[in-house]
């Protein structure tokens, strides 16, 4: 059912993206996004599995590990995307 | 197709149409359900391999007698003396620390213990445990058909009654023959010769030469249980996995008398031929630093059993998924190990350690007297520090596993970084000297799976 969630949210998100959204993002904003996604998602399935598996540690590490470049990478897309189009509109 | 279909006649056409499309792909391929070759059905980036990648000189293979182990035969290796101190030593670590109450010996795991490997109906013989119903009984003709079909049909029934992975090796006189001991653990010579039927007497048992086909099949561990290791509790999936395996193996044979043919097995624990050695030429696993079987569904989580029978059989192939090659590399094993017995030489060599060694392949020869000597100074029963430490120890729901085994098998460029992953995530390297991994007392408040295993492990990893 999470993972349900997450793709229903994912899915709503990128088509707002893709055609509702006020900014269009460029080639390298989607790259730094998709991975940011790629990577947070990764981490969030590393930890819950790890959780199941009795690893706590393995589970917080690999939150962290991927989870936290997976942040930055998705913020920094954002950033930019709200950058210019601050610029753009100015 | 016809003209003026009714629906009736119109669905029968598609029907067939789809049967057609469904068959010709096959066809074309030059395979049927019949002919189609037995597989473990694994992932694609595990490669199957003509020869494994352990080399062996068969030259200097010779059949082993299995009372040269440490096992049976310490005191080939030791003084009577120095045995003897050993095992005072050994009851003595396990009454004080049973009187102490130290996590892993305590009365609780005691018991338990004694439930695990004296409870239940575990029993094993070499030859078929008693007539069965089959063929002759009702009137019927043995069971008939391709090798390939034979092997499905066998692996079906094993997992089934509970083993984790099954291969096949067609015995072959001049190679693969010499890993059926010469002795069994009993003492009682292992002969192969051109009769119609399998015999056991006082001194000897003899194995019909056209019962060419062993059967080798897993047991899975239990990772958590492991990871208390090396304590009495720690032992005990060990315990229960032969146990279990002597519920399956009996089963095995009543089922292969019932298609009509004999299955003839391990009359005691490591009886029969060397399990890591049959396991990777059945393409089960490879062969690891600490010379046992590692696995590419449970890593070293698994023991390993075989039977053999007269029933042709499709042979499974030998196996590159990277493991061997990260031995190399990794050492986690040997760094791990208490007792100093498990070699850090980057490469395998063909010189054994000694006479409980089988030579004739290049492997990492394990010291198991030194192995031995620290098991009944400093645990009172077995160790198994090389298994828990093992990257591959683990279950695997994590990705982050499922990614290291894919790029174990297909950029081995990576094996040292994993491997420093693994000291970060799941042990610390070094371990405190003979310590468990994992609380002992919190074991029996964890509410582990049925024998504290993930029996859908393969499902996963070949869906």
């Amino acid at each position: 059912m999470f993972w349900l969630i997450v793709g229903l949210v994912l899915g709503a998100a990128i088509f707002w993206l893709a055609t509702g959204g006020k900014v269009k993002l460029t080639w390298y904003e989607w790259v730094l996004g998709i991975l940011g996604v790629i990577l947070i998602l990764f981490a969030i399935q590393n930890y819950g599995a790890s959780q199941v598996e009795l690893e706590p540690k393995a589970g917080g590490l690999l939150l962290l590990i991927f989870g936290l470049p997976g942040l930055i990478f998705a913020a920094l897309a954002g950033v930019l995307a709200f950058m210019r189009g601050k610029k753009e509109a100015a | 197709m016809p003209e003026n279909l009714t629906r009736r006649e119109f669905i029968g056409e598609l029907g067939k149409l789809g049967a057609a499309a469904a068959v010709v792909p096959m066809v074309a391929a030059g395979e049927t359900m019949a002919t189609k070759p037995f597989s473990l059905g694994r992932p694609g980036w595990i490669k199957e391999l003509d020869e494994p990648l352990t080399e062996v000189d068969w030259q200097q293979v010779a059949r082993y007698n299995e009372r040269h182990t440490t096992r049976r035969g310490f005191g080939l290796y030791v003084e009577q003396e120095r045995i003897d101190q050993l095992n005072e030593l050994r009851n003595t670590f396990l009454q004080e620390s049973l009187e102490n109450d130290v996590p892993g010996y305590t009365l609780k795991d005691r018991a338990l213990q004694r439930g695990v490997r004296g409870g239940g109906a575990s029993r094993a013989f070499f030859l078929d445990p008693e007539k069965v119903q089959g063929p002759h009984t009702w009137g019927v003709p043995k069971w008939e058909g391709t090798p390939e079909e034979a092997s499905q049909l066998v692996s079906a029934a094993l997992r089934h009654m509970g083993a984790a992975t099954v291969g096949f090796v067609e015995l072959q006189t001049e190679t693969t023959e010499k890993f059926i001991y010469s002795v069994d653990p009993d003492g009682k010579e292992l002969r192969i010769e051109d009769v119609e039927l399998p015999e056991e007497t006082e001194d000897y048992r003899v194995i019909p030469k056209k019962a060419r086909y062993a059967i080798v099949y897993t047991v899975q561990m239990s990772e958590e249980t492991m990871a208390r290791c090396p304590t009495v509790l720690g032992s005990l999936t060990t315990s229960l996995t032969y146990t279990r395996s002597q519920n399956i193996q009996e089963r095995a044979q009543v089922f292969l008398n019932g298609l009509g043919y004999m299955g003839l097995a391990e009359s005691s624990t490591n009886a029969l031929g060397i399990s890591p050695a049959l396991g990777v030429y059945a393409g089960l696993g490879e062969l690891s630093r600490y010379n046992r079987l590692l696995t590419p569904e449970y890593g070293p989580m698994v023991r390993v059993f075989k039977l053999l029978t007269d029933l042709p059989l499709a042979p499974t192939k030998p196996i590159d998924a990277g493991l061997y090659k990260f031995c190399h590399k990794c050492k986690k094993c040997a760094e791990a190990c208490p007792g100093k017995a498990i070699p850090f030489d980057e490469e395998p060599t063909w010189e054994t350690k000694g006479g409980w060694n089988n030579p004739g392949h290049k492997a990492w020869f394990e010291d198991s007297v030194l192995c031995r000597f620290y098991q009944r100074t400093y645990t009172g029963t077995n160790c198994g520090l090389c298994f828990s430490a093992c990257p591959f120890a683990t279950k695997n729901l994590a990705s982050f596993n499922r990614v290291r085994n894919y790029m174990a098998a297909t950029m081995p460029a990576f094996d040292a970084t994993f491997k420093s992953m693994d000291d970060l995530l799941y042990t610390n390297i070094p371990l405190e000297f003979g310590k468990p991994q994992k609380d002992c007392e919190e074991w029996w408040t964890l509410n582990l799976p049925d024998y504290g295993i993930d029996t859908v492990q393969t499902v996963r990893e070949t869906s």
